[in-house]
C-alpha cells in the first residue's frame, strides 16, 4: 500500500513519548563528513507539487523539507519538537489557548529577503484559502485556530486568530485547547513562503518554489529531473551535499538494480524496499548491512463500511475480525512488521504489547469462532454470505500478493471475496465517499508522533460524517467513543491521556468492529555505499542535511524512452 | 468398383505428418489439453490455495524441487499445478474466442464476396474499421467499461478482432469462387445464394478455415496473455500465463522460475499452433485445386500439385501476437483468380 497521510487535531506532550525506534536506526554514518558533492535520488512518479500549502504525500515531502521551514522542527532524527524559524518554544497561555512566537531575526528566503511575523501570517492564510484548493480547504488541522472557518466560509479575509503583533512577534489563538497543535505547526501546511514569489509563479508557484530551506530548487524539468542546489542564504547549519539530483520516471525495481550498478545512490527515498528487492539486498553480503530500519508510525486493516450490507450487522463484523491470517501478510512483507490487534501503533505510547482482546491465535485468527459467528448473523448452506469486494490500492506487485492471502483466508469460511486493486488515487476517491465502498484494505501513517492522529481523522463521528475525500473509511460512528476522544485531545496529563486512548481502543477493537486490524510495517530503505550518514526520521520521509557523499556522483541515464526528449 | 477405398484425407493426413515439426506441435497440443480437461483430478495441489507456512520467514518462493516441482510463486502456490490450471483458460480462450471470430468471419467474408453490391460495401468498410483499430488500446477501452476479468469478456474482445481478418480472407476466396464453373452450374441449375454458398462454395472454403482456425487460435491465445499481462485480462487467483509473468516479474532476478516457466509455455503453446497451421497450409495447399476436388468430392486426389511444394503467401501471426499478417499474403493470394 502507498502511504496515507491522515489530518488530525490534538496530541501529547511529544516529549513524553519519544520513540526509542528512531535511536535503534542504524545509520550509514561512517568517517568524517565531508562536503561538496552531488547525490542522486529516484521516483517513480513526477511530483505533484512543491507548494507546501497543496503537497500532501510522501514524494512532495521528501523534497519540500530541504526547501522549506516552519516556526518548529523535529530535533534531529527525533519526535521531539525544536524551534526552527522561532526564536524559542512558543509561550503558552495558562488556558492552552494563545501561542506566542519570538522569530528568529536572521532567517531569509533564498531570493534574499528576510522572513517576518506577516510572511507566516500569509502563507497560513494562503494555505487555508479555499482558492489555493490545498487539502487543508477542508478545515481538519488548522480548524481550530481562531477565525479559521470564517476564511473556509469565505466570511473573512484573514484569520483573526492570527495576529502580527511585530515583524518578529507572532500570536496564534485557538478556540479550544490542542495539544497537538506544536506538531501540527511542524507539518509542511505550516512552512513559510514569500508572497512576492507567488505573485511572480502566477499559476505555477508548485514548479517555483522559494523558501528558507537547506536547498533551493534549481530545475525541474517535469517527468524527467529535479535538481536542488545548496541554498547560500540558509540560516542553519549548512548542509555538506552541493548538489541533489531526483531522476523521475524510474520504479523502484529498477531503481534498485541502478543503485547496485553504482548508477544511483537512494532509489525511491520515501517508501519501503519492494518485497524481491529486499530478499535479494538482505542475503547479499554487501548489501544487507547497509540496510536501514525503523518501525513505521502506521497501521493496516481492513475496513468495513458499517452503514452497507451486510457489515452493518456487528456480528458480521466481528466474525470478519476472526478470518485472517495476519502472520501470511507479515511473510509476504518478509517479516517487515508485526501483527497488530488494535487500532495504534507499536511505536506509540498508546501501544499494548500482545494487545488481543478477541483471544485469536498467534496468526490473528479463530476460524471457528468466525463460523459460530456467522451462523449467529443467519448465514448458513442455504443463505450463503454474499460475494464481497475487496478494494485496495495498487501500489506494486506486494499489494496483489497480499490481496490474495486475505481471499485465500476468507475461502476458508466459505466467503467468495473478489479482489479489485485500482491505482492509489482512485482508490482514495471511492473508500472516501459513504456508502460507496463495503470493504477495503486500508494502510494510515502517521502526520506526526500523536495517539490521536490514529483516532480523529480516521474513526470520529466527525470524521464519518463527510461526503467526500473521507479518511474515515469505515464510516464508524460512537458517540460514546467520541467523547473519550474529545476528552482525551484536551487533557494536559500524559498518564491519564493515555489511558483515556487506550479505553478507546478497547470500545473499537471489542465492541464494535469497524476494522480488522492487520499490521503494522518496519521501513526498511538503502542507499550506494558512497552515501553517508543516511538516517531513517520517523515523521519526514527523506532528510537530505545530514547526509554527505564520498566519490563522483554516478551520472543518471535517461529513465525510459518514453522520458527522454 | 474395385480397389481399396481410401479416405479422402489420407493424403493430407500422409503429406501432414511427414513435416516433423508440425507433427511435434500436434503431440505437444494434444498432451496439453489431457492434461489440461484432467487437471481437476490430476493429484495435484489447488492451484490457488498459498502454502504459506512451507516458505521461508522473509517470505521467498520456493525454488523448483523441493517438494514444488517447479517451485512455488511468492504467495506459496504451486506453479505446476498453476501452469496445468493456467492452460484450460489459455486454451478454452484460444478455441472459443478463435471459434467465434472464424464464425463471424466466414459469415460476413462469404456474404459479401458473394452477394456483392452495397451489402459488401457496408460489410467490408466495417471490416476495415474494426482492422485501423489499435486492438490493445480498444480492448482496455471495451474491458474497462465491462466487467473486468470475466473470461466470456475476453473471448467475446478477442473473437471481435480477429474475425475481421477472416472475413477478408474468406471474402478474397468467395469472389474468385463464385466464378467458377461449378458455381454458375449450380447457379444455371436453379440454386439461390443460400444453396450455393452452403454445398458449392463453403466446402471449398474448409482448408483455409482450419489453417486460419489453427493459426488464430495461437493469436488469440498470446492476445489473452498480453491483455492478462497488463492486468485486464483473467483476475487473481486465477491461475494465467499471462498473469503468472506479470506476477512474477518483479522477482525474475530472485526467482526466475516465476517468469520462465509461464513464459515458456507461451511461447511452445503458441509455437506448436503455428507450426500445426503451417504444417495444414502445406498439406491442404489452397491453391491446389485438384486437391480441393479431390477431397471434397471424395475422390482421391492426384498429387501432383500437392508436392509443387510453392509455399503460399500465408504468414503466421507476428511474435507480438497481434500485427500478425494473416491478412496480407491471402489478400493477395486470392485476387489473381
Amino acid at each position: 500500500m502507498k502511504r496515507r497521510f491522515s489530518l488530525a487535531i490534538a496530541s501529547l506532550g511529544v516529549g513524553t513519548m519519544l520513540l526509542s525506534a528512531c535511536g535503534n536506526a542504524a545509520t550509514t554514518t561512517e568517517g568524517q563528513p565531508v562536503s561538496g558533492g552531488t547525490l542522486t535520488l529516484s521516483f517513480k512518479d513526477d511530483l505533484k507539487t512543491l507548494d507546501p500549502a497543496i503537497g500532501y504525500d510522501t514524494d512532495s515531502w521528501s523534497i519540500s523539507r530541504a526547501i522549506y521551514n516552519g516556526l518548529l522542527a523535529y530535533k534531529g532524527f527525533t519526535t521531539q519538537l525544536e524551534p526552527d524559524i522561532a526564536a524559542a518554544m512558543p509561550v503558552i497561555s495558562p488556558d492552552g489557548k494563545t501561542y506566542t512566537f519570538k522569530l528568529r531575526k536572521d532567517v531569509k528566503f533564498s531570493n534574499g529577503r528576510g522572513v517576518t511575523a506577516d510572511d507566516f501570517k500569509y502563507s497560513w492564510e494562503r494555505m487555508l484559502d479555499p482558492k489555493t484548493a490545498g487539502p487543508m480547504t477542508g478545515g481538519s488541522f488548522w480548524g481550530s485556530v481562531h477565525g479559521a472557518q470564517e476564511l473556509f466560509d469565505g466570511t473573512a479575509t484573514h484569520i483573526s486568530g492570527i495576529k502580527v503583533v511585530d515583524p518578529y512577534t507572532l500570536e496564534i489563538d485557538l478556540d479550544n485547547p490542542n495539544q497537538s497543535f506544536l506538531n501540527i505547526l511542524a507539518m509542511p501546511f505550516g512552512f513559510v513562503i514569500p508572497k512576492e514569489a507567488v505573485a511572480a509563479a502566477g499559476e505555477d508557484y508548485a514548479h517555483k518554489p522559494i523558501g528558507t530551506g537547506p536547498f533551493v530548487l534549481d530545475k525541474w524539468t517535469p517527468g524527467q529531473l529535479i535538481v536542488l542546489k545548496k541554498n547560500k542564504n540558509y540560516f542553519g547549519t549548512k548542509p555538506y551535499l552541493d548538489e541533489v539530483d531526483a531522476q523521475i520516471g524510474l520504479t523502484p525495481e529498477v531503481g534498485y538494480l541502478r543503485m547496485q550498478n553504482n548508477q544511483l545512490d537512494i532509489p525511491q527515498p520515501d517508501l519501503t524496499i519492494p518485497s524481491a528487492q529486499y530478499i535479494s539486498l538482505s542475503s547479499n553480503p554487501n548489501w544487507k548491512n547497509r540496510i536501514l530500519r525503523n518501525p513505521n508510525v502506521d497501521i493496516y486493516f481492513l475496513a468495513m463500511n458499517v452503514n452497507m450490507k451486510p457489515f452493518d450487522n456487528k456480528l458480521v463484523r466481528q466474525a470478519f475480525n476472526n478470518v485472517v491470517n495476519k502472520a501470511n501478510l507479515v511473510k509476504i512483507l518478509n517479516g517487515r512488521a508485526v501483527i497488530n490487534n488494535g487500532i495504534q501503533a507499536p511505536p506509540m505510547p498508546s501501544y499494548v504489547q500482545n494487545y488481543n482482546p478477541l483471544g485469536l491465535d498467534a496468526s490473528g485468527q479463530n476460524l471457528q469462532k468466525a463460523k459460530d459467528l456467522l451462523k449467529q448473523a443467519g448465514y448458513d448452506a442455504s443463505h450463503p454470505f454474499p460475494a464481497q469486494e475487496l478494494v485496495y490500492p495498487k501500489a506494486n506487485a506486494d499489494s496483489d500478493r497480499l490481496a490474495a492471502s486475505v481471499q485465500q483466508d476468507f475461502q476458508q469460511v466459505g466467503i467468495t471475496v473478489n479482489l479489485k486493486g485500482l491505482a492509489f488515487n482512485a482508490f482514495l476517491d471511492i473508500t472516501g465517499k459513504p456508502n460507496t465502498t463495503a470493504l477495503s484494505y486500508n494502510g494510515w501513517i502517521q502526520d506526526f508522533p500523536d495517539p490521536s492522529d490514529f483516532i480523529d481523522p480516521i474513526l470520529t463521528c466527525a470524521a464519518a460524517n463527510v461526503t467526500a475525500n473521507g479518511a474515515n473509511i469505515a464510516f464508524y460512528c460512537n458517540k460514546d467513543a467520541d467523547k473519550l476522544a474529545d476528552q482525551a485531545r484536551g487533557d494536559t496529563n500524559s498518564a491519564e491521556r493515555l489511558k483515556l486512548y487506550q479505553q478507546y481502543q478497547d470500545i473499537v477493537v471489542s465492541k464494535d468492529f469497524p476494522w480488522v486490524p492487520l499490521y503494522s510495517t518496519v521501513e526498511t530503505n538503502v542507499a550506494a555505499p558512497r552515501v553517508h550518514g543516511y538516517q531513517l526520521h520517523p515523521v519526514w520521509p527523506l532528510v537530505l542535511t545530514s547526509i554527505w557523499v564520498t566519490g563522483s556522483a554516478p551520472s543518471l541515464a535517461p529513465a525510459s524512452p518514453s522520458a527522454s526528449p | 468398383m474395385a480397389g481399396r477405398r481410401v479416405s479422402p484425407w489420407s493424403p493430407i493426413w500422409n503429406r501432414f505428418r511427414e513435416d516433423r515439426l508440425a507433427v511435434a506441435g500436434a503431440i505437444f497440443i494434444i498432451l496439453l489439453a489431457v492434461i489440461a480437461l484432467l487437471a481437476p483430478v490430476l493429484p495435484i495441489r489447488d492451484p490457488n490455495h498459498g502454502y504459506y507456512e512451507l516458505l521461508p520467514a522473509n517470505g521467498s518462493p520456493l525454488a523448483p524441487g523441493s517438494g514444488f516441482l517447479l517451485g512455488s510463486d511468492p504467495n506459496g502456490r504451486d506453479m505446476l499445478s498453476r501452469i496445468i490450471w493456467g492452460a484450460r483458460i489459455s486454451l478454452f480462450i484460444g478455441f472459443v474466442a478463435n471459434g467465434l471470430a472464424l464464425a463471424v468471419g466466414v459469415t460476413v467474408g462469404a456474404l459479401a464476396g458473394y452477394l456483392r453490391g452495397w451489402f459488401e460495401t457496408i460489410l467490408m468498410r466495417v471490416t476495415d474499421i474494426m482492422m485501423a483499430f489499435p486492438i490493445l488500446l480498444f480492448s482496455i477501452a471495451i474491458i474497462s467499461i465491462v466487467e473486468r476479468g470475466s473470461v466470456l469478456v475476453i473471448v467475446a474482445v478477442i473473437a471481435l478482432f480477429y474475425w475481421t481478418a477472416v472475413a477478408r480472407i474468406v471474402r478474397g476466396q468467395v469472389l474468385s469462387l463464385k466464378e467458377r464453373e461449378f458455381v454458375e452450374a449450380g447457379r444455371a441449375l436453379g440454386g439461390g445464394p443460400q444453396h450455393n454458398l452452403l454445398h458449392h462454395i463453403l466446402p471449398h472454403l474448409v482448408p483455409i478455415i482450419i489453417v486460419y482456425g489453427t493459426i488464430g487460435i495461437a493469436t488469440s491465445i498470446s492476445t489473452e496473455s498480453i491483455l492478462s499481462y497488463i492486468g485486464i485480462g483473467v483476475q487473481a487467483p486465477t491461475a494465467d500465463w499471462g498473469r503468472m509473468v506479470a506476477d512474477g516479474q518483479d522477482f525474475m532476478f530472485l526467482a526466475p522460475w516465476l517468469v520462465i516457466f509461464p513464459g515458456l509455455m507461451i511461447l511452445l503453446t503458441v509455437l506448436a499452433f503455428n507450426l500445426i497451421g503451417d504444417g495444414l497450409r502445406d498439406a491442404l495447399d489452397p491453391r491446389a485445386r485438384a486437391l480441393f476436388r479431390g477431397v471434397i468430392g471424395g475422390v482421391t486426389a492426384g498429387g501432383a500439385s500437392m508436392v509443387s511444394g510453392q509455399r503460399p503467401g500465408l504468414e503466421p501471426a507476428g511474435p507480438d501476437g497481434l500485427s500478425g499478417g494473416l491478412g496480407k499474403g491471402v489478400e493477395e493470394q486470392a485476387e489473381p483468380a
